[in-house]
């Protein structure tokens, strides 16, 4: 069916036009937050099952046609090493709050329910956890989806994500590794481009972390790759893994949408050289496989607080932030004092890579070399986006909440390197020389320093949520109930919650049920002062409605005079018109039992 | 034929027209038996001899099935076939139970399975204890209860309990073990009709059933009779493919098992029968092996269970009004109970392609052994879901009943693989089917397996894990406990009344406390909230024992509104002179 190309192309122009018109005009803002909400899933297990099929199509049956890409025993043990090292550098956790509790509480709702929703509120009803509320999150959803995967193929954890993390890490390495040998045809080069990551700090805290940007490296490196085998070898399956991977890849961080033009353009690249437009089946149904991507980029328009502006700025996107950012960025590439994830020796060998790489660009042929072609057009896009970092309102990559948007531009640092270093004279001896030299550099600098500190050391809030986590997890078993400000952290971890800013308004329901006992202990969170009058022993000052009377069982101290408190509900004072309230609950559930859960369910603090 | 060679041997050593006066003899004996006896005695015969006859039947099942075994041995299938079955099965079994909660689902009648199994295993008894009184390390059995449920599974739990010790966890493993032999049985069903694509398409069609997984991780019985009814389904297909006196001992000696499933099971009697006379017809040759001549007598203990279930009148308009809960049911699309979509909505035109099919290749005799046992077990199946359906209560979309729908899904599960094995030719085709099986399964049955949908049974089964973990913690193991549920309590060999019966006692308790008995009495109140007052909330008590001081121990809530507790009896006037004060102190 349709085997005709000109039909195809026709076909695709209609399939792109009415993308279009379902991305853009079809819904209203609202409406299109709903659209998202309850397709936003599927869209993705659409593609990444396809993605799985054609993958399986071009690997089955020919393995000599791929031994070239595999790796060899000694470069898999490197791998292999390289990822237990880095995964053991720091503990796993939560490190950019609240990107990657807000990424887990996703995840939970596609597990459950299969929504592309953030849940907020959940309640073990019945011995079930059961989620009832939540928003559709600004945040891509490639990787909550993967972590529902594990959650449905292996059982829920909280911090799935970082179990997803550390499978991806060995795969990571494995893609730098044969991307590296592929650019300077050299296994030596394939060694230096891993020594080389590996030198970055920030990938040691990126691999121990729950969010999606080590997904977003690997999604790069298979779209590069995807790329070069189309262009050497141009075939149905393999333009499907190209599109395929290109429609996750933009699913899976805000910039990496620029990834699906580069694709276009490699696509583009492959017809020019053959003469001739070749389309599958699948290639006419990835524009609406996007369909997604800007429906969700239109909360942004609905919410313009998504965008987190600071005071004073009233766009996100401006070419005056270009040069402050700029002197972040070398603040950040360039630093010696060893507070920020950054590698000098990647930035100085970058920097003398361009030097380097002047004259040779100019006696250079392109076009002809597809792992050359492929990799300057992803480069391109990568540089891209690494100039839109810096005309980003929050592109200060020094500031460590911002540090790991600039990995992709690190990616460009380090396979721009070895592709310059493997063309000088030698090549091939200078890249073993240079790869021995990066592993001394990462046991000798980098892994000391990502063991010495976790980079978060000024972040209150990474710090406090990540006790927080620990101490829900540790008071689990007593089926808590938790008042916090994170309160979405609380759902990932399956535990009822509610913001410590709502429990005056909710304080009936909360004293209705401390009374009936549906929940096995209630506690609150609150970041607080010490007490100016506290003499003998230390006393916090607490946010939370008097009428709410506490005992506090636990402190984090997170800077001189500034703590985290954890404080355990031992009553509400109710009004008398608050009573009178609960009692009236009360009267409805004995006159009328069948009513009994749904008011029960309404009551639920 | 080398079955039929083989095994047709022993039949000649006592001659046709002997066994044929045996067989008679014992059915008319057993009919006789039947008949005659009263209900109060067929009670007391199923307490004392139920056991022996399920032990019979399945010594002799499972030495009929060890020729099968050695024969699939010989057969000469390949290791990769049996390492490929193996693994289709465990990736099936992980997606069962990967979510699975190994728990009792529905508290009432799962405890009475366990307290059958218990009993089997003690006492060797078909009966439910619900109380006794712990001596040292003895508990003496003081009130029994027969039951009048059927007991294949309890006396699976039994052996269990016989083999690895009496543990609570023997009931989730043989379920589990039966989900697994399911699966087993259903890849083997869909191989036989179309190799491994058959047989992969039959595991992932289980495991695509929700209701497969919270079944295989409870203590209920609707298990064993699908997984019975499963391998008499694929000995009814080897035996029409290959009629021998061996597969006719297998076939009648598994429905006998069967028979001991569930108390409506013995209905299947009439496609086995089917399958039997059609095999004869089809050597033209009448085997009447032992298995034949003995299953009349080993059912006795089955039809007994017959004679004692109340009486329930099977009605049209019953059947009408369950019949349409039971479409609710299997093709609801709501993810708020354990059906199965995937199965129900093509089982329609499998069928429809079935009776085709048949049509085709014309007389009974003629029809391929997958068409002819498709047929002859869907009017067999249809006929049991039509008895079902009858009777009031049967309302297959409340979860505690749904488990009775399991064998129509076996049948449905049969039709599909079936038709598919014989239409479906093209690897590629073999290959989207499968994909898209996988997504639904993904996309549906895995986020209803987390769900679970028996929220508010698990309510109590919660409630009974809470005062498990206080009596452990809390409680003397040799205290008296009043409770309504006192089923569990006995399970664990704990002393426990109800509360009606602590108030006939309660006068001649509060004039002497009993000490001497029990170091301490303990209440297990479930509370309803009433109101508030000065910041108080005040609750409705269940257990009214008028003028007992009570202590509390704990207390929590499970049903809304509602709070249970656990309280110590206080007694007014201690007996100074007992000993328990010194041994308190």
């Amino acid at each position: 069916m349709f085997k005709n190309q000109r039909i195809r192309t026709g076909l695709l122009g209609l399939s792109a036009l009415a993308a279009l018109y379902f991305a853009l005009l079809a819904f209203s803002p609202e409406a299109a937050v709903k659209v998202v909400k309850h397709s936003g899933y599927w869209f993705v297990l659409v593609a990444f099952v396809l993605l799985l099929i054609n993958l399986g199509r071009c690997l089955t049956g020919k393995w000599s046609r791929w031994r070239q890409w595999g790796l060899p025993p000694m470069a898999l043990f490197t791998v292999l090493i390289g990822s237990v090292v880095l995964l053991l550098a720091q503990k796993s956790g939560y490190k950019i709050v609240m990107d990657e509790p807000v990424l887990s509480a996703t995840a939970l709702q596609m597990h459950l329910h299969k929504e592309a929703m953030t849940a907020t509120r959940g309640y073990d009803v019945g011995g079930s956890f059961s989620l009832l509320g939540g928003y559709v999150d600004k945040r891509p959803y490639f990787f909550p989806f993967l972590v529902s995967l594990l959650h449905d193929l292996t059982g829920y954890r909280p911090l799935q994500g970082a179990v997803l993390n550390a499978l991806l890490t060995p795969l990571f390495l494995g893609l730098v590794f044969i991307s590296g040998r592929m650019l300077s045809a050299s296994k030596a080069g394939g060694y230096f481009a891993v020594g080389l990551f590996m030198t970055v700090p920030l990938l040691s805290m990126v691999v121990n972390s729950v969010g999606f940007d080590l997904l977003n490296l690997v999604m790069i490196l298979a779209a590069l790759l995807a790329a070069v085998a189309y262009l050497k070898k141009p075939e149905y399956e393999r333009l499907n893994v190209l599109l395929l991977t290109a429609v996750l890849l933009a699913q899976t961080r805000y910039e990496s949408v620029i990834y699906v033009f580069v694709v276009a353009v490699v696509v583009f690249v492959a017809w020019w050289r053959a003469r001739e437009i070749m389309l599958s089946k699948t290639a006419l149904i990835v524009p609406l496989l996007l369909i997604c991507v800007p429906l969700q980029h239109a909360l942004f328009n609905e919410y313009p607080q998504m965008w987190q502006l600071k005071d004073g700025v009233s766009v996100p996107f401006m070419l005056s932030f270009i040069p402050a950012n700029l002197v972040h960025a070398s603040n950040y590439f360039f630093s010696i004092d060893g507070e920020l994830p950054n590698s000098l020796l990647l930035s100085l060998l970058f920097a003398l890579s361009v030097l380097i790489a002047i004259p040779v660009l100019a006696v250079s042929k392109f076009g002809e070399d597809e792992v050359e072609s492929s990799f300057f057009l992803f480069g391109a896009g990568m540089f891209a986006g690494f100039i839109l970092l810096m005309a980003y309102h929050w592109g200060q990559i020094d500031d460590v909440a911002a540090t790991r948007i600039v990995l992709p531009f690190l990616l460009l640092q380090v396979l721009f390197c070895v592709w310059t270093l493997g063309k000088l004279p030698s090549g091939r001896a200078v890249l073993r020389y240079a790869a021995w030299g990066s592993f001394l550099f990462f046991l000798s600098v980098a892994r000391p320093r990502a063991a010495a500190s976790s980079f978060l050391w000024w972040a209150d809030l990474s710090i406090a949520v990540n006790w927080q986590q620990e101490k829900m997890a540790a008071k689990k078993h007593l089926s808590p109930f938790v008042a916090t400000p994170q309160f979405i952290l609380p759902v990932s971890e399956k535990i009822p919650a509610i913001a410590l800013q709502e429990t005056t308004e909710r304080k009936k329901e909360i004293e209705l049920h401390r009374q009936l006992g549906t929940f096995g202990e209630m506690l609150f969170f609150d970041y607080c002062l010490v007490d100016p009058d506290s003499a003998a022993e230390l006393k916090l000052v607490s946010s939370v409605d008097p009428c709410f009377e506490c005992e506090l069982i636990d402190q984090l101290k997170l800077r001189d005079g500034y703590y985290m408190g954890l404080w355990r509900l031992i009553r509400v004072q109710l009004s008398d018109a608050e009573t009178a309230e609960v009692n009236q609950w009360l009267e409805v559930a004995q006159a009328n039992p069948d009513a009994k859960v749904q008011l029960y369910l309404e009551t639920l603090p | 034929m080398s079955e039929v060679e083989t095994y047709s041997q022993p039949e000649a050593r006592v001659s046709f027209p002997r066994r044929l006066m045996l067989a008679g003899v014992l059915l008319l004996m057993t009919l006789f038996f039947w008949l005659q006896t009263p209900e109060e005695s067929a009670v007391t015969y199923i307490r004392t001899f139920g056991y022996f006859f399920t032990t019979a039947a399945f010594l002799g099942f499972a030495a009929s099935v060890v020729p099968l075994i050695a024969d699939c041995r010989n057969r000469s299938i390949s290791r990769r076939e049996w390492l490929f079955a193996g693994c289709v099965v465990a990736l099936g079994a992980w997606l069962t139970f990967v979510h699975a909660d190994f728990d009792y689902k529905f508290v009432q009648r799962e405890y009475r399975n366990a307290a059958v199994a218990e009993s089997l295993h003690v006492e060797r008894t078909v009966e439910v204890l619900n109380g006794g009184r712990a001596f040292g390390d003895r508990f003496i059995r003081i009130h029994r209860e027969a039951s009048d449920q059927a007991w294949m599974y309890p006396f699976l739990v039994s052996l269990s309990h016989d083999v690895f010790g009496y543990r609570e966890l023997n009931l989730f493993i043989v379920n589990a073990c039966l989900g697994i032999a399911l699966l087993a049985l259903g890849y083997a069903q869909g191989a036989c009709f179309g190799g491994r694509s058959g047989g992969g398409l039959a595991v992932l069609l289980w495991v695509s059933l929700p209701l497969l997984s919270y079944s295989a991780s409870g203590a209920g019985i609707d298990l064993s009779q699908v997984v019975l009814l499963q391998a008499v389904i694929l000995l009814s297909f080897l035996h029409l493919k290959e009629p021998s006196a061996g597969g006719e001992t297998r076939l009648c000696l598994s429905m006998v098992l069967l028979a001991y499933c569930q108390v409506e099971a013995v209905l299947f009697l009439i496609p086995v029968a089917c399958v039997i006379v059609v095999g004869w017809l089809r050597v033209k040759r009448c085997f009447l092996s032992w298995g034949v001549v003995f299953s009349a007598p080993l059912l006795l203990g089955a039809l007994w269970l017959l004679s004692v279930q109340p009486e329930q009148q099977w009605s049209l308009a019953d059947f009408s009004e369950n019949a349409a809960h039971a479409l609710f049911f299997f093709f609801c699309p709501w993810n708020d109970m354990g059906n199965s979509l995937l199965i129900a909505v093509p089982a329609l035109p499998a069928l429809l392609g079935m009776v085709l099919l048949f049509r085709r290749q014309g007389i009974l005799l003629r029809a391929k052994p997958d068409v002819l046992v498709a047929l002859v077990f869907t009017a067999g199946i249809g006929f049991h879901l039509a008895v079902l359906l009858g009777h009031p209560g049967a309302q297959w979309d409340r979860p505690e009943v749904s488990g009775l729908s399991l064998p129509l899904y076996a049948l449905m599960v049969l039709l599909t693989t079936g038709l598919a094995c014989r239409f479906v030719k093209d690897s590629n085709h073999w290959f989207y089917i499968y994909v898209g099986v996988i997504v639904l399964i993904l996309g549906f049955t895995l986020p209803v397996n987390i769900k679970g949908v028996y929220t508010e049974q698990s309510n109590q089964v919660r409630e009974q894990r809470w005062i498990e973990s206080v009596s452990a913690a809390e409680l003397d193991p040799y205290s008296l406990i009043i409770d309504e549920f006192t089923l569990p309590w006995a399970l664990r060999r704990w002393a426990a009344v109800t509360p009606d019966y602590a108030m006939t006692r309660l006068a001649e308790w509060r004039a002497e406390p009993p000490f001497k008995r029990y170091p301490d009495l303990y209440v297990v109140d479930r509370m309803l909230a009433t109101s508030m007052k000065d910041s108080q909330m005040n609750f409705d008590s269940s257990v009214d024992l008028e003028g007992v001081a009570l202590e509390l121990v704990a207390e929590r809530s499970f049903e809304p509104f509602t709070k249970t507790r656990i309280s110590r009896i206080i007694w007014s006037q201690p007996d100074v002179n007992d000993g328990r004060g010194f041994e308190k102190n």
